[in-house]
């Protein structure tokens, strides 16, 4: 009975996210812009068009110095399309006003979406995710955002977009959790062109523990996308935790790599320090990472948006080059990554191998599981 | 050493240099004995020594060629080790381990292997046996150019129902290190490192403190201090481990103060805690295999295999036999 309702009520959240609804608030908020955001765009589009002519010619990269812009965003419910487009744009805004050309959302940057559903306020006093999706009927939670992925989609794609066509940058529009086919629901990141076009759909690789107790399903391949500066991955949050991912991006050419992450804890600087800093370290990359934070369903969210480089790369020698000062709260930072010192530095870097100890790749990894995992004391 | 926790020490302190500090074997020898007593004094059980440590006076220009990672042949051959370096580098290790009752990494030595030189360190019980040894896996792809020969693989030692990696150099400051001794079932790293001047913290936040985040294995970590052969190294020694199960979920259970000086980094690693750790933070179990598969056949096939087939260290008895002075 449970299940019918939430059908019921996922259509109703279609029905209030649909196409015609989405885009009559993406266009308030485009026209909304400022003229001089306008026509900064237009400048910016038009360079870019250029670059992807020149680019399919074989030019290798045009540009230097990227400034970058890392969206630390609330996580809160957005009941109707125009309360998600407007928030999404303000924060847009806020990134383009620092002059940035790539700018990064967080994982999760659809959830707030969930508030489509008639009746969100009930489920929110559930008291956290999982008992949310058992007040549905014993449901997991990778089945409500199965059943609400239409409506997330349709509202999430059509603001992201819209987004970086109206503001002619890059935008790495953080992760919607969504139906991927064969009743699977991955956690993917999305990027839109400067033209609005989707460049590609990034699933995460690799899981926090409790997306795997919802149901959420692992990717299976990461991949990059090329800008005039160079070419860049998007992991996901906890693909940062493994050395693998960003090892697996700098052979595929990445030199820089965009993270949204949503941390369901205080910031800690320690724990914080285990993703994607210490990956620009061991890959030799440069990295965004985004932070959603707020309070949702039960759940604290925290986190420092930062832009990261390698240690050499950064004014105090932290790898440091940006880092928001307030976890708790909604801000936007940026930094200019300068891709020819990137590639001057790792010029200069020694390569180390370990052509026994190698052999054992990737074989290592189907091994059983060490023996501490099987005789847990 | 009780199962359920390790009392281990990192120790820190300059080599013998030709200006100053003990010149012979024996002067050295005894400066170890008397550094080993402090330790186990102090209640460590599990006792590491820095790079080199166990290579005596003689073979403390080998040791600095090691540290400079990579030079002209022609340099390698001046500083050779002593063709008798493993040997003593055993007979050194085992009299420390038995006259004091730890478990003993004595540092580490260069010896002559099959033509070239390898690093390697050993781990020694309490009783004086050779529980295992390993030889260095990562190289610069100059150093491998000027001689050095690069262990065929990693080999965990078991020591009082636990297995231990002992990662040297570029070993601990890889990934890669880390990750196969977490696949191969490591409990514990001991990673013998040096970090030239100018001294950045950070860089070993990076490594060896990020190495164990993500596999969730602790370390310790004894660091090259002070001038070898006219360069200098600090690094801060220390006992490492994953976040959630240290003090202040810092990651480190104790560190050196400065990285320069002497210091005896102490700590008690319990494994309950560790292992709680790692149940209620399963990182491991979201590895992504078939994903690897893909890419890494082809990365790490691409290393150059003809320079991976380096002779065994040429110890001089059984690794899992017992080495007697």
């Amino acid at each position: 009975m449970k299940r019918r309702l939430l059908d019921a009520a996922a259509a109703a959240a279609a029905w209030r996210a649909r196409e015609a609804v989405v885009q009559r608030e993406v266009a308030r908020a485009v026209e909304a812009l400022p003229a001089d955001v306008q026509r900064a765009a237009r400048e910016r589009r038009n360079r870019y068009l250029d670059w992807t002519v020149r680019a399919e010619s074989g030019a290798p990269h045009a540009a230097a110095r990227l400034r970058v812009a890392a969206v630390q965003m609330e996580l809160r419910p957005e009941p109707t399309p125009a309360h998600y487009v407007r928030h999404v744009f303000d924060l847009g805004l806020r990134a383009a006003a620092l002059g940035a050309e790539l700018i990064v959302f967080p994982e999760d940057a659809a959830t707030g979406l969930v508030a489509l559903l008639p009746g969100f306020g009930l489920l929110q006093r559930a008291g956290g995710p999982e008992r949310a999706a058992e007040a549905g009927g014993g449901l997991s939670v990778a089945d409500v955002f199965a059943r609400l992925g239409p409506a997330v989609g349709t509202v999430y794609r059509a603001a992201f977009s819209a987004l970086a066509e109206a503001l002619g940058a890059y935008v790495v529009a953080g992760t919607a959790n969504l139906p991927a086919g064969g009743g699977r629901v991955l956690n993917i990141a999305h990027v839109f062109a400067p033209d609005g076009r989707l460049l590609l759909r990034q699933p995460k690789l690799h899981l926090f523990p409790y997306e795997a107790e919802w149901g959420i399903q692992a990717g299976a391949e990461l991949r990059v996308f090329f800008t005039p500066w160079g070419a860049v991955a998007a992991p996901v949050c906890m693909d940062a935790t493994y050395f693998e991912t960003a090892r697996i991006a700098r052979g595929l050419g990445a030199e820089l790599l965009c993270l949204p992450i949503a941390n369901p804890e205080a910031y800690h600087l320690w724990k914080a320090r285990r993703g994607v800093w210490g990956r620009a370290q061991d890959a030799g990359v440069y990295a965004v990472q985004s932070a959603l934070v707020g309070d949702f369903m039960g759940l604290r969210l925290e986190g420092r948006s930062a832009v990261y480089a390698p240690l050499d790369l950064s004014p105090a020698g932290d790898g440091v080059l940006v880092e928001a000062d307030d976890p708790r709260a909604e801000t936007v930072v940026a930094a200019d990554l300068d891709f020819e010192a990137l590639r001057a530095w790792r010029a200069r870097q020694p390569r180390v191998l370990a052509p026994g100890w190698w052999r054992a790749f990737p074989d290592v990894y189907d091994r059983p599981p060490p023996r501490r995992e099987r005789n847990p004391r | 050493m009780a199962g359920e926790a390790w009392k281990v020490a990192a120790l820190q302190f300059p080599l013998p240099e030709r200006d100053g500090g003990p010149g012979s074997r024996e002067a050295w020898q005894a400066e170890l004995d008397r550094r080993v007593a402090a330790a186990r004094q102090a209640g460590a059980e599990f006792v590491v020594l820095p790079p080199g440590a166990g290579a005596g006076p003689a073979g403390v220009p080998a040791v600095a060629a090691w540290a400079r990672a990579g030079l002209h042949p022609r340099r390698l051959r001046r500083d050779a080790p002593p063709e008798d370096a493993w040997e003593q580098y055993c007979l050194s290790g085992a009299e420390l381990a038995r006259r004091h009752g730890v478990y003993l990494v004595p540092g580490s030595a260069v010896i002559p292997a099959g033509g070239g030189w390898q690093h390697a360190a050993g781990l020694f019980a309490p009783d004086g046996r050779l529980l295992g040894w390993q030889a260095q896996g990562h190289w610069t792809a100059e150093a491998l150019a000027a001689g050095w020969l690069p262990s065929a693989e990693l080999r965990p030692v078991e020591c009082e129902g636990r297995v231990v990696a002992l990662l040297l150099g570029y070993d601990a400051i890889m990934p890669e290190g880390f990750r196969l001794a977490e696949r191969l079932g490591a409990d514990l790293a001991v990673a013998l490192t040096a970090w030239p001047v100018p001294h950045n913290p950070w860089r070993q936040v990076a490594t060896v403190w990020s190495n164990v985040q993500q596999t969730q294995i602790p370390c310790v970590e004894a660091c090259l201090v002070g001038p070898v052969r006219g360069r200098l190294y600090a690094g801060h020694s220390a006992v490492y481990g994953p976040c959630e199960g240290t003090p202040g979920e810092s990651g480190w259970y104790a560190q050196a103060d400065a990285p320069m000086g002497e210091a005896a980094v102490q700590a008690t690693i319990k494994w309950d805690v560790v292992e709680r750790v790692r149940r209620e933070y399963p990182i491991a179990r979201h590895l992504n295999p078939a994903l690897y598969r893909r890419h890494f056949a082809a990365a790490y096939g691409a290393a150059p295999l003809e320079a991976s087939a380096p002779p065994e260290p040429p110890v001089s008895q059984d690794p899992a036999g017992e080495v007697r002075p």
